[in-house]
């Protein structure tokens, strides 16, 4: 089935020939026109490239094969481009891949240094999505023995290897984050089980059939807390830096992006990598290469979460190196590594063209042509963002009352575009709470993105591999059972050979570094803090304070869902009560260290310092909250008021519609908490309410819910979204 | 505020209110198709997301199935995926208006899973009106030609390890009915995404094969599989054979029913391969129109320039009329009782290891 064997040679000659190619005007032009739709749609938060593509797929029919590309991945490579813009200026990840860019891009924002942080972004886009597109056009002779080399095996040592990320992305809280991480492959089991169709937590309802869309709950964990807070503080983002030089603070991005062009390299190599397998989601590559930067980087530890810029550097440029990654199984295989490369399977069919070998060899200049879009499409991507870069920053000094209306509207529609039905909503609703709390009580919430994302690939991969192989693969002391084993494994030259099939040693040596990986952090943590031994003396009697509420509603959820889960069939409950059982036990040794451990220092009065001084001195992974100044009592009832908006948003959308609520949204925040003048407020509610319908009314023909008023008054369907 | 609030809320709520009278006027003027589907809007709601095979299909005749109404109405697609379509089947049964103005795009799976599986949709598979099937697909199992098992007679006696995704996926429900009513060897690996996965498993030798994919899906993906011929289909799993199986000499599995109640449930798992691509509409709708729709589906999936564009595409059109589908369906949900029992069970059972 093979066909390698394109030498150097030719690969330079189809490299060039679809450069002059693609450098024609008017294929420029198509890319360049998709670009701009890709940096469109990709700066609203929750919208990808997927719709976009299918709907421009039938334009593409009558073009030819190298314009038709240029249109498509214009399009699909520059999504990301946009998606740290709001990720950087509201802390609201315009992606499911650039969460990562909010850990330190917003409180760069804060710092005032957005402009700074913006550029950084766009820079890494460019040079990760073009490192990405290099290491696509390099690796084609190998990609198909590659690509057939990795099983399900391997996939799953993969997938463990990125979950044991959670270590490093806990920073000083490993026990909570490693119990987050659990919650995260729960929430991931919920829906229909691959193995029985057992349907898991699903509450006879059709809405958690599929398992809960990513977009709702990153919204909800990152996007919520972020605005909530600006609501408790109540000033600008970045107050007090109303006067930064932004053109300045451009031109340092850009340099701090050259100064770091290894870590780029490593980041969009790892982008690129994990784009390329298929079966594993791409959406936690942010999370994954910025581990790496923590694991690596200088200093790293003590600045990362803070806003430090090499955080932004190794999200984004990972990025945007994913899609030329998702590119490799699609034209080497047929296996679409994306939603949108689905779509660009489909013009593959159109233009004649049959994924496998012949993509590689006879049709070598089309897919050259591809990796050039790609490359091409990302400095066209980020030329265009920093055009308008100096305007967005200002954003970021603007009053809370002009930014909160319209990004929250905008969370909402986001959020509701996942699946496109009122689940969508609460979801996003619960997250947000959930990450409102995680967020004060200094729980991370990367761990938990995590565990979502690689949980599903887990246990299926898990499976498919147990009934496949059986379980001595898993086994580490059967693995040198037998003789014929123990050589093969001493003879790494065997390892690429037909006999892999039978023993997989690349799964056992990813297997081990991930337990390293996962173990590590937590024999560190326990020599900080003076050996076992000392962890066993220095207990008290238990004292509680309000913050552990939280850990023990943790633990009853989980409890909850463990019994939820007995009577499943085995197979259905296995993981499950596996992965419920590690986060009941870690979660109830942190509760326990919390309530008897003896206190270090002084306790202070705010929640933040509180929950500071419960995890010691070393690096909180996550955003922490500014509002420490503020007394309990305010923030307990400014948050109340934000959810309050959010119920009310959700009351009155059922009563009439979505776009109306929005309209009313605006008018109510604008006139109640900020006292707004009238001529700001009406055409602010009109400007935000016209884009939202030809966006997502018009353009992506959203099925709106029905709303009471429409029902009532059929008459009044013809507003849009009142059905 | 509060008196500036009501009269913007006064002003928007008068114009609409004329919108829908002038609208609500002209409809009732002219009581006939053409005055009804003038200037309307008709949304086709796809049970998938966008980029799958069921949107293709159904983006393919939204393109043109306009031309073919009288009144000839604008044909917009909308996603609303979830639950193998029934999520989408249960709007257009229960919520969407019931005045020709909404199409549902469907798995076969939605028609048949109320029938056979534990699942209780919201909708009445046998209660929606059928506007017919834009393909009918064969479902063949197919092996590496490396595999010890050169034919479906072999599998009788011997184990062969097959790719499946999960519950409700064909790859996974037929050889499970083979297994429990023929007494085939399957070994069914469950948890595949999709078929191009299994068919990725199946290039690295992960599995030997695959049951109850698509013929012309695979075909068009891999033609150099069965050029070459790295792989081989070893049965058909339909009720009749596909010409170009038919020509390799390529068994059908029904026929290798001992009994008559055995080829019964076979018949009645393996009937969605004739009804590909459903397309419904709520039932409710007046007469006149459901003919309408029914003629234009038909005349569009004959239209030149659409067969043209599906086979640029890829998309291999076959059309089911409305009228014969309603009446397969009228069909399938009055099988005997037992059968369906048998049937239910034969689905139900672990996989045979």
């Amino acid at each position: 089935m093979e066909g390698i064997g394109a030498d150097a040679a030719f690969m330079a000659a189809a490299a060039s020939k679809a450069f002059l190619a693609l450098i024609e005007p008017h294929r420029l032009m198509f890319l360049m026109l998709g670009c701009i739709m890709g940096l469109v749609l990709g700066i609203v938060p929750g919208i990808g490239g997927l719709t976009g593509t299918a709907m421009l797929l039938p334009f593409t029919f009558a073009m030819d094969p190298y314009s038709a590309f240029a249109l498509l991945l214009g399009l699909g490579a520059t999504t990301s481009t946009g998606d740290p813009i709001p990720a950087i200026l509201f802390g609201v990840p315009g992606g499911a891949a650039s969460a990562a860019t909010v850990l330190d891009g917003f409180p760069m924002a804060k710092k005032g240094e957005a402009g700074r942080a913006l550029s950084a972004a766009y820079m890494s886009s460019l040079m990760g999505g073009v490192f990405g597109a290099m290491l696509l056009a390099i690796s084609i002779p190998i990609l198909r023995p590659v690509m057939l080399y990795l099983g399900s095996p391997e996939l799953l040592a993969f997938s463990v290897l990125g979950i044991s990320m959670v270590a490093v992305l806990s920073g000083s809280a490993p026990l909570r984050g490693v119990a987050a991480g659990c919650l995260g492959i729960m929430i991931a089991m919920i829906g229909s089980d691959p193995q029985t169709g057992t349907l898991r937590w699903t509450f006879d309802s059709l809405y958690l059939w599929d398992g809960l869309p990513l977009t709702p709950i990153l919204l909800g964990l990152f996007a919520l807390p972020e605005l909530c807070d600006l609501l408790i503080a109540r000033v600008a983002i970045a107050a007090g830096f109303e006067k930064a030089d932004i053109y300045k603070g451009q031109w340092q991005g850009v340099k701090d992006c050259f100064d770091n062009w290894w870590l780029i390299l490593r980041c969009s190599w790892i982008g690129g990598g994990i784009g390329s397998i298929p079966g594993i989601s791409a959406s936690v590559v942010d999370w994954l290469a910025y581990g790496h930067a923590l694991k690596t980087e200088k200093g790293a530890h003590l600045t990362f979460g803070k806003g430090d810029v090499r955080g932004v550097i190794a999200s984004e440029s990972s990025n945007n190196a994913k899609e030329g990654g998702a590119l490799v199984p699609t034209i080497a295989f047929g296996v679409p590594g994306s939603a949108t490369m689905a779509i660009l399977l489909g013009a593959f069919l159109i233009h004649g063209l049959v994924p496998g070998p012949d993509m590689l060899h006879k049709n070598l200049d089309i897919t050259y042509a591809m990796v050039w879009s790609i490359a091409l499409a990302n400095i066209l991507g980020a030329g265009l963002c920093y055009a308008f870069s100096p305007q967005f920053a200002k954003l970021a000094t603007l009053r809370y009352t002009l930014i909160l209306p319209a990004v929250l509207g905008i969370v909402y529609i986001g959020a509701f575009e996942a699946s496109r039905q009122w689940g969508d909503l609460y979801a996003l609703l619960f997250f947000g709470v959930v990450g409102w709390l995680m967020k004060q009580f200094k729980w991370p919430r990367p761990p938990l993105v995590l565990g979502l994302v690689l949980g599903d690939t887990i246990e299926r991969y898990l499976f498919i591999s147990l009934e496949r192989y059986g379980p001595d693969l898993f086994l580490p002391w059967r693995w040198l059972a037998s003789w014929d084993s123990f050589t093969f494994h001493l003879s790494p030259w065997r390892w690429f050979t037909s006999e892999a099939q039978i023993y997989h040693p690349v799964m056992k040596i990813i297997l081990i570094m991930a337990v390293v990986g996962l173990l590590r952090p937590f024999l560190a943590d326990i020599k900080r803090q003076g050996g076992i031994s000392k962890l066993l003396t220095s207990f008290q009697m238990p004292t509680f304070h309000p913050a552990q509420l939280f850990t023990m509603f943790f633990i009853v959820v989980m409890g909850a869902l463990v019994i939820a889960a007995l009577p499943w069939h085995f197979s259905a409950k296995i993981v499950p009560l596996v992965v419920g059982g590690i986060g009941i036990f870690v979660a109830v040794s942190s509760l326990f260290n919390d309530m008897c451990r003896k206190p270090s220092a002084v306790v202070n009065e705010s929640l933040g310092d509180k929950a500071q001084q419960e995890v010691g001195e070393k690096i909180h992974m996550d955003l922490t909250s500014d509002t420490g100044h503020l007394p309990v009592r305010t923030i307990v009832q400014r948050a109340a008021i934000f959810f309050g908006y959010l119920l009310a948003f959700m009351a009155t959308m059922v009563v009439i519609g979505l776009i109306p609520t929005v309209v009313v949204l605006v008018i109510v925040f604008m006139r109640l908490e900020g006292n707004e003048r009238w001529s700001l407020v009406i055409p602010y509610a009109a400007c935000l309410v016209v884009g939202i319908y030809i966006a997502f009314d018009y353009f992506m023909a959203v099925p709106w819910p029905q709303s009471l008023i429409g029902q009532v008054f059929p008459a009044l369907r013809i507003i849009p979204s009142v059905h | 505020m509060r008196h500036a609030c009501s009269r913007v809320l006064f002003a928007v709520l008068s114009v609409a209110v004329l919108c829908a009278g002038l609208i609500c006027g002209s409809a009732g003027a002219q009581d006939s198709v053409e005055a009804f589907y003038k200037g309307k809007q008709i949304n086709v709601v796809v049970g998938s997301s966008a980029g799958g095979g069921y949107d293709a299909y159904a983006r393919l005749l939204a393109r043109h199935m306009g031309n073919f109404i009288p009144g000839n109405p604008a044909i917009i697609v909308q996603n609303m995926s979830g639950a193998g379509s029934n999520r989408a089947a249960g709007y257009v049964y229960g919520v969407a208006p019931k005045d020709g103005t909404v199409i549902g795009a469907i798995f076969p799976g939605a028609v048949l899973q109320p029938l056979l599986g534990d699942a209780t949709g919201a909708h009445d598979p046998s209660k929606l009106i059928y506007l017919g099937s834009a393909n009918s697909d064969q479902y063949v199992c197919f092996v590496r030609t490396d595999a010890p098992v050169k034919t479906f007679q072999d599998v009788l006696s011997q184990e062969l390890i097959v790719g499946a995704s999960n519950e409700g996926a064909t790859t996974r429900d037929l050889p499970t009915v083979l297994n429990n009513v023929l007494g085939t060897k399957f070994r069914i690996v469950t948890g595949y995404a999709g078929s191009r996965e299994i068919t990725l498993a199946i290039e690295r030798n992960e599995v030997q094969g695959t049951c109850g994919v698509g013929w012309t899906g695979i075909v068009t993906i891999h033609p150099e599989w069965f050029e070459r011929g790295t792989v081989k289909v070893l049965v058909q799993l339909g009720i009749k054979g596909h010409p170009d199986l038919d020509r390799m000499k390529v068994p059908l599995a029904i026929d290798f029913a001992r009994s008559a109640d055995d080829r019964a449930v076979l018949e009645l798992v393996m009937s969605q391969s004739s009804f590909g691509r459903p397309f419904v509409i709520p039932p409710g709708v007046p007469a006149e129109r459901v003919a309408a729709l029914r003629k234009a589906f038909l005349a569009a999936l004959q239209d030149k320039s659409l067969l043209a564009e599906g086979e640029k595409m890829k998309l291999d059109i076959e059309p089911l009329s409305g009228e014969d589908l309603q009446t397969l369906v009228r069909r399938l949900y009055a099988t005997p009782v037992h059968i369906v029992e048998r049937a239910r069970q034969a689905l139900a059972a672990k996989p045979q290891r």
